[in-house]
């Protein structure tokens, strides 16, 4: 394990590189069965990603331990990470991190949860792009920045759910270029794409995956993508970034791990330690190329920084918007 | 068409494939007959079965444990009184009904029946109309959602013998429903800050309570006095005149079913619901309902499996999920690493077609499996209630807590089981209780997208079409008992007779 | 009429009321559209109106309301089952949830229904062990164990 990791060094890692090898002296492997406890349900992005991890995981024999996804779902995602809060020190269980974790306690007015859990690593990243329909008069970001600025309150968003990564991409594209967009909460995601495709609104938020799919069957016309670069992928070439069009937003939904409160550091160590070797595994890549993901291993203090950074960003937004308590 | 039609048998009935269709069903039928546990919870908790598998049969198997789970369903249903999903209320109240007299086999034989056709003709839909069906569906959004539901909670106050009991139980369901946080905006309502309440009022817990404990409760009451449930071979088997009975009401239910099932917000409970009601208006037999016709159990079991097939309308040229369940079943596609979406049909053909064709195969086996057992899963009413009741009781609730892995809903299932019970007793119907309580988020979600689409103006619902004649049955449904009303009481009076003490 | 038959319709008017107090809070009306307490008032009125229109049927004669209440015997039988069922959620993370079913079956069916005590103790292995098999084994439910069943 350590030569692999020595051989890998390039400049890049050596950070993390670092952090592994003063936590290396000190890993230890939990015992026993291990849940991923998942705030959504069955079949929601989360659900799938930790199900990846845990087959990754597997599969490639970097845990030797059973590994059961388990959904708590409901109550956005509270019935996960309250089981998993109540688990102080627990060795056997971890949180997945999607943004309702960050969003809820600030809703509902409850303590962080990202301020008690253990952070272990950052998974995936996704950046989102912004359709429309593909007979509307938009053609670029502008044209919505206009048309919303000349008619505050016109221009309608069909969402995901309340303070949901889409809503709060709303809020910061609302701030930077002083508008008013009707953003329309609903059930799911795959709810608010039905208003979308049924042609109902103007503005529709999808992460590449979702995004390619209505593009290339010609059900929706991409205006910008929220990230600091393109896409190379040929679809999405000559989608410009926001920035290119003079809004300055970036914003790229992601997903984590954490363990209960007070883990042993040094089994918080060992478990990032498997995630980070998982997201160089060739399966995991392959994974990550067909849903257009982006990887930014990122693992302890290192993801706790980015962590509460994406909170800060949640909150500031939630505030804005009128939503937090 | 044909040819991709036949490509998908091909691949269906490859040995490897048949024989996890079959397991798929298997699975499914008896997980879905565990109280508490319907197709979306069975798949959830199964779904790591089919890890391993190619993708193709994977999807077999897991829509196999859907269906079967629809028909494994109906076992609870009919036998404890205890649906595993919104979409077996109707079959709970008559089904149950019918196994009280007896005639449970029947129930299940009907149902069987029903479901098989019902789904058979539904996704011959799925494979000759998928496309247009599926932008048929996308006409239909939040201002009809609203007054679908509306014209829902109306039909309901129709459900039992009072229209003002039924009503008031549909707004005490209605009223429970808002406790939690508010839909649109996630903000807490009614929770009096305490997380338990914060998490709302899930439908698990008031099903089991209100039919399943409340059921046994009332039953302990005079257990003496309750004989095992005699059941006479011949009482068993469906009769000829059943069969004549319900031939039509099959065909309107599966229509229906499949109506509801191919717009992407609503689902197979209003299905059922809208399918029970039509067939009391077609029924010979009206004041059967509610009592145990079989005319009304073979439509809601209609409909409840052709909305389920039909909802992979939407998910198989849109890729988007009608359902609970086939949102698992597209979870799925992507963990198999295949995106879902418009271009599926195309770029996946072999398993889209293959995927239809199981359909076709494992619902065949599934009346194979069912017909002969129905007799046999009747046979378990013989065991003496007093043995059933305290078993009845403790699965239904691990079969509660199974669903969502949650202590609180032990605890909602008996507070909920309690309320069933004085409402039993206080002569309240409850099927429109747990019912509504279905509806309402749906109910209202929408009539707040509906006016945040139109930008707060209430013509949105004249404007579109469809909305307007929805607009117009929601209207009729309100005005007739009123005049039917009046002129019953000016009959009456015309009669010389008195209106009452 | 007999008072106790008003309380299908004062639940009702109870719950509205609720659920008009619990909502004060909350905004009428947001932007364009109905907000978080648009829908609370609209089902109190509702009920409201219905609750006094059966309250009126009941009164004119119109509509009964057929109490079914239970001899003492019955009465002491379901309120024992309730308490059973009330000890059994509380025990189920002290215990386990096998174990406490199990005990729960096994003293429904020996003190509440009198039954022997063979044949209850035969049943009750036969439930537990359905429970086991199916939910623990197959199934891989995470049921609540502190003491590994």
């Amino acid at each position: 394990m350590f030569r692999r990791t020595f051989t890998l060094g390039s400049a890049a890692l050596c950070a993390s590189l670092y952090a592994g090898l003063a936590a290396a002296q000190d890993m230890r492997a939990p015992t026993g069965p291990i849940e991923f406890t998942v705030g959504s349900g069955a079949g929601g992005s989360p659900d799938v990603i930790m199900r990846t991890f845990a087959q990754i995981l597997s599969e490639q024999g970097l845990v030797e331990n059973p590994i059961v996804v388990q959904n708590r779902s409901g109550a956005g995602h509270s019935n996960a990470y309250n089981h998993v809060l109540g688990l102080s020190g627990d060795e056997n269980t971890l949180l997945t991190l999607a943004s309702p974790v960050f969003t809820t306690p600030i809703v509902q007015g409850t303590p962080s949860v990202i301020d008690q859990i253990t952070p272990i690593a950052l998974l995936a990243e996704s950046e989102l792009i912004v359709l429309t329909t593909p007979d509307s008069a938009f053609n670029s970001l502008q044209d919505v920045v206009a048309a919303a600025t000349e008619a505050p309150g016109r221009v309608r968003v069909a969402g995901g759910s309340s303070g949901g990564n889409d809503h709060i991409l709303t809020g910061l594209l609302e701030t930077a270029t002083g508008t008013t967009i009707t953003y329309i909460p609903h059930e799911s995601g795959s709810a608010g794409r039905a208003t979308f495709l049924g042609g109902n609104v103007e503005l529709h938020f999808a992460t590449l995956s979702e995004a390619l799919e209505l593009v290339q069957s010609g059900s929706g016309k991409p205006l910008a993508i929220f990230s600091a670069e393109r896409r190379p992928e040929e679809v999405f070439a000559n989608v410009a970034t926001a920035q290119e069009q003079g809004v300055d937003v970036v914003y790229t939904q992601f997903w984590g791990v954490g363990g209960p409160a007070n883990l042993d550091p040094a089994v918080a160590a060992w478990w990032a330690e498997k995630f980070k070797a998982a997201t160089e595994t060739a399966q995991f890549q392959t994974w990550l190329g067909e849903n257009l993901y982006r990887a930014n291993p990122l693992t302890l203090a290192d993801a706790g920084a980015y962590f509460a950074e994406g909170q800060q960003t949640f909150r500031d937004v939630l505030t804005q918007i009128g939503l937090a308590k | 068409m044909l040819d991709q039609l036949f490509i998908g048998f091909a691949t269906a009935l490859e040995p490897n494939n048949l024989l996890f269709i079959f397991l798929g069903v298997l699975i499914g039928q008896i997980v879905g007959a565990l109280p508490g546990l319907g197709p979306s919870a069975g798949m959830a908790l199964l779904l790591p079965l089919t890890f391993g598998l190619e993708p193709v049969t994977a999807v077999m198997m897991l829509a196999g444990i859907m269906y079967g789970a629809q028909y494994g369903g109906t076992l609870t249903s009919v036998l404890i009184a205890v649906p595993g999903e919104a979409s077996g209320v109707m079959t709970a109240v008559d089904g149950n009904a019918m196994a009280r007299k007896g005639r449970a086999g029947a129930a299940l034989s009907i149902s069987a029946i029903g479901s098989f056709i019902a789904g058979i003709g539904s996704v011959m839909a799925v494979a000759l109309l998928a496309p247009p069906l599926a932008s048929f569906g996308l006409k239909f959004n939040a201002p009809e959602y609203f007054l679908l539901a509306l014209l829902g909670i109306l039909a309901i106050g129709s459900l039992g013998g009072s229209p003002l009991k039924s009503l008031g139980a549909a707004l005490i369901g209605l009223m429970i429903a808002l406790i939690g946080v508010d839909p649109l905006t996630g903000t807490p309502r009614l929770s009096f800050d305490q997380p338990t309440l914060m998490k709302g009022i899930d439908f698990i817990p008031v099903v089991i309570g209100v039919f399943g404990i409340a059921e046994v409760l009332a039953s302990l009451e005079r257990i003496e006095s309750v004989q095992p449930i005699r059941t006479r071979l011949r009482d068993m088997w469906l009769t000829k005149a059943d069969w004549m009975k319900c031939r039509f009401s099959i065909v309107r239910g599966g229509a229906i079913g499949l109506f509801v099932g191919i717009m992407p917000g609503a689902g197979a409970s209003i299905a059922s619901l809208l399918a029970y009601l039509t067939e009391r208006k077609f029924s010979s037999t009206p004041e059967d309902f509610g009592k145990g016709a079989i005319d009304g159990v073979a439509a809601a079991e209609a409909a409840n499996n052709a909305a389920s097939h039909g909802a992979a309308i939407p998910m198989l040229s849109l890729g988007i999920p009608g359902s609970a369940s086939t949102a698992i079943l597209l979870a799925a596609l992507i963990l198999h690493g295949i995106r879902p979406g418009p271009q599926l049909m195309m770029q996946e053909s072999v398993l889209v077609w293959g995927l239809i064709a199981s359909m076709f195969v494992g619902n065949l086996f599934l009346l194979i499996l069912n017909l002969p057992l129905a007799p046999v899963f009747a046979a378990l009413l013989r065991i003496p209630y007093v043995y059933l009741a305290p078993a009845i009781l403790g699965v239904s609730l691990v079969g509660a807590y199974a669903a969502t892995l949650d202590i609180t809903t032990v605890w909602m299932s008996l507070f909920f089981g309690v309320l069933g019970y004085l409402m039993i007793k206080f002569d309240v119907p409850r099927p429109p209780l747990v019912l509504a309580l279905v509806l309402a988020s749906l109910m209202e979600m929408s009539l707040r997208q509906a006016l945040l689409l139109s930008f707060g103006s209430p013509m949105i619902f004249v404007e579109r079409p469809i909305s307007l004649i929805l607009l117009t049955a929601v209207i009729a449904a309100l005005l007739l008992p009123v005049f039917a009303a009046v002129r019953r009481r000016r009959d009456a009076l015309r009669a010389g007779v008195g209106t009452g003490r | 009429m007999r008072l106790v038959e008003c309380v299908p319709a004062a639940f009702m008017l109870v719950l509205a009321c609720g659920i008009a107090i619990g909502t004060s809070g909350l905004n009428l009306w947001d932007g364009p559209t109905p907000g978080a307490r648009f829908f609370p008032i609209i089902l109190a009125i509702a009920a409201t109106a219905v609750a006094l229109a059966l309250l009126f049927a009941q009164w004119r004669g119109f509509e009964k309301v057929e109490l079914d209440f239970p001899t003492r015997l019955g009465a002491a039988r379901v309120g024992a089952t309730i308490l059973a069922l009330i000890a059994l959620a509380a025990g189920i993370p002290l215990v386990g949830f096998v174990p406490m079913v199990a005990a729960f079956v096994a003293l429904m069916l020996i003190l509440v229904l009198r039954q022997r005590i063979a044949i209850s103790l035969m049943a009750t292995a036969i439930v537990a062990g359905f429970i086991h098999f199916v939910f623990v084994r197959w199934l891989s439910v995470p049921l609540p164990m502190p003491f590994g069943i």
